[in-house]
């Protein structure tokens, strides 16, 4: 499995069974913010799952909407992250 | 969940396909123009047409609590802090007019001049309705911030006479031509003129320097309010802030975002003068300059929502908000009264449902029952919703009709389940502005390993301390004048923040420790459950009000043991 698919794995699997039953199918273009989350918790939610399980380091300007809106950019932004530290 | 993030970033070439012109979108416009007109101003009397009370009187109907004795609605939508012109209907006819022209201007105008034509109708509506002075001094305050975020001599080797021209303007407009008189009047231009041209461009070369001195200039309101009130409190003296200043001032807290936006590298460094203006001169900004002071945010959720989608629907909706507000603006004192006629024919006295007059009571001595506390603190809260909807949506869609999809600040508050989504449908911008000045500088450098820890230090940071300090204390000073004692009506409402603070962090927790496994309102078995948590939410909120309202002569105490008999406990 190479690193991008481990990632979105992860990211699929955290946010398919934190979030549950939000009655839309989560692929790994799901718009998150229209379709997914709940509320913005669920965002802090999801920063503190990045950091502890995926080792990301976080700063304010990482919470936006480009890096928030899919499974795709998330894992996007997991790995640039990642590679940045 | 819209409006979770800041919008994603819009290219010119998106806004390009996105102006597309459809005429019967702007006469649905100018339509709800005219009823807003035809409604709230004497418009119908100088046309010879039947006033609003008149017309419903001709169809047979009556309805009490929304005419004034002229036979117009009477409305919460006002144009305050002025008085040049003669009522209110006047102010809110140009108001309109402002509007309309601002709207079609930045309906029909090419993409580049859009956003230009809305300052300028602003900046026209403000030098109308509320004197060129307070336009020099509201323009001179941007001019500052502009020079020192975006600092460009070889640009703009304009901008320091205009600044010094603006500042004189403000403290003290040419009287005459006397010798004095003049040299008062060049004395700024030349000051300001010389520091602009030679001292500015140095303090790229102390970069330690630059930030504390970009960062005092945004918090100039709060500096500003703070030291003179001391001063008053030591000397006695008082100051008045000259009224383009307090108006700039009332939209520091966008200014803060500004400069978040800033510092996250979101502004670009060589932003044109016109566009930094672009953010703050809003033709919906004119309208209860006081109310609903974070709406349009920083430079990156403005600019990012500026005809992020079809403008036809953008404008659409806008015109959805401006009926929403218009049912909100005529009858909510109908309901209002309603409510409390209906309540006290049942025996439950609810004091004109006000929690100020509830206090009164239970400090004069009267035996109030928990049904009283309950439905008086309720009623009080459903009148501050419609009043604060009103007004909120009005600018809402106000800034849509010119384009932008801002999101609604005040978004169904009662369908909350819980205290943080209350907060976040109650006061969408505010609540935005708190979490990215206080909750995220806090929650990403503090307790980073300790989870509740965190949670709980950003969350106290933002809605207790920075919402007492940065959103309250300063908004008093503005709205009472810069005197010592001003400091002691915030503070002493300090329980109600602090309460506040606790309610959301543990909703925080309690959130994170039991997972949501459907979305609220869904009809199933729970949605009974979904009704009670409305409830219970909304009732705590109206409840802890209490500590908002304090007394002159009470404490903590009188009112903690007030809000206990909400809970059916009486000390």
């Amino acid at each position: 499995m190479s690193e991008r698919s481990d990632v979105q794995a992860t990211i699929k699997h955290y946010l398919a069974s934190e979030f549950p039953g939000q009655g839309n199918e989560l692929t790994h273009d799901t718009n998150l913010l229209e379709d997914w989350f709940l509320d913005s918790l669920s965002i802090i939610e999801t920063v503190m799952f990045l950091e502890t399980k995926l080792n990301v380091k976080m700063t304010r300007r990482d919470i936006n909407a480009e890096n928030f809106e899919s499974i795709n950019t998330l894992t996007k932004f997991v790995i640039t992250a990642k590679n940045r530290s | 969940m819209p409006g979770l993030l800041s919008a994603k970033t819009t290219s010119n070439k998106q806004r390009q396909q996105h102006d597309q012109h459809n005429i019967f979108v702007v006469a649905a416009v100018l339509l709800v123009m005219a009823l807003y007109c035809y409604c709230f101003t004497f418009i119908a009397a100088d046309l010879g047409a039947p006033k609003p009370e008149s017309t419903l009187a001709s169809l047979g109907g009556s309805i009490s609590h929304v005419f004034d004795e002229d036979g117009n609605v009477g409305s919460n939508l006002v144009v305050s802090m002025t008085q040049k012109f003669i009522s209110n209907d006047v102010e809110r006819l140009v108001l309109f007019g402002v509007i309309s022209v601002g709207f079609l201007l930045a309906y029909f105008l090419p993409l580049a001049y859009k956003q230009t034509a809305l300052v300028v109708t602003t900046a026209v509506g403000i030098a109308t309705l509320f004197g060129y002075q307070a336009l020099a001094g509201l323009l001179f305050s941007h001019t500052v911030v502009y020079v020192f975020l975006h600092p460009n001599p070889i640009r703009y080797p304009w901008l320091g006479v205009f600044s010094g021209i603006l500042c004189s303007l403000t403290l003290h407009p040419l009287a005459d031509v006397s010798a004095t008189s003049i040299t008062t009047f060049l004395l700024p231009v030349l000051l300001l003129a010389a520091a602009y041209r030679y001292l500015l461009p140095k303090l790229a070369d102390y970069p330690r320097l630059a930030p504390i001195v970009r960062t005092t200039v945004v918090q100039s309101a709060m500096i500003t309010v703070c030291g003179f009130a001391l001063i008053e409190g030591l000397t006695g003296e008082q100051w008045k802030l000259p009224l383009g200043v307090l108006m700039f001032f009332w939209q520091w807290e966008r200014i803060i975002l500004y400069h978040v936006d800033y510092k996250d590298g979101l502004v670009p460094k060589t932003l044109s003068f016109s566009d930094y203006l672009a953010v703050f001169f809003m033709p919906a900004c004119i309208a209860n300059w006081r109310w609903g002071v974070t709406i349009g945010q920083g430079y990156h959720y403005s600019s990012s929502t500026f005809l992020c989608e079809n403008k036809n629907k953008i404008v659409l909706s806008g015109v959805n908000i401006l009926l929403i507000a218009l049912l909100y603006l005529v009858f909510s004192d109908w309901v209002r009264y309603g409510l409390i006629d209906w309540f006290e024919r049942a025996g439950i006295p609810v004091y004109q449902a006000s929690t100020r007059h509830l206090v009164e009571a239970f400090m004069s001595g009267y035996t109030i029952s928990t049904s009283s506390v309950l439905v008086t603190t309720l009623l009080d809260l459903v009148r501050w919703l419609m009043l604060w909807g009103s007004v909120v949506h009005f600018k809402v869609g106000i800034w849509r009709i010119c384009g932008y999809r801002m999101d609604p600040y005040f978004n169904k508050p009662w369908l909350a389940t819980n205290l943080v989504s209350f907060w976040a449908r109650f006061t969408f911008h505010y609540r935005e502005f708190l979490v990215r000045a206080f909750y995220y500088p806090v929650f990403f450098r503090f307790f980073r390993t300790k989870p509740v820890l965190r949670i709980f230090a950003a969350t106290m940071a933002s809605a207790c301390l920075g919402n007492m300090i940065w959103g309250h204390v300063s908004e008093e000073m503005f709205y009472r004048g810069m005197e010592y004692q001003n400091f002691g009506r915030v503070f002493d409402s300090w329980f109600y923040f602090v309460l506040l603070g606790l309610g959301i962090t543990l909703t925080e927790l309690f959130l994170l420790r039991f997972k949501r496994k459907r979305k609220p309102w869904s009809l199933d078995r729970f949605f009974f459950l979904d009704l009670l948590a409305a409830y219970c939410t909304v009732q705590f909120y109206a409840l802890i009000i209490i500590f908002a309202r304090p007394t002159e002569h009470s404490s903590v105490g009188d009112l903690a043991a007030l809000f206990l008999l909400g809970f059916g406990i009486r000390l």
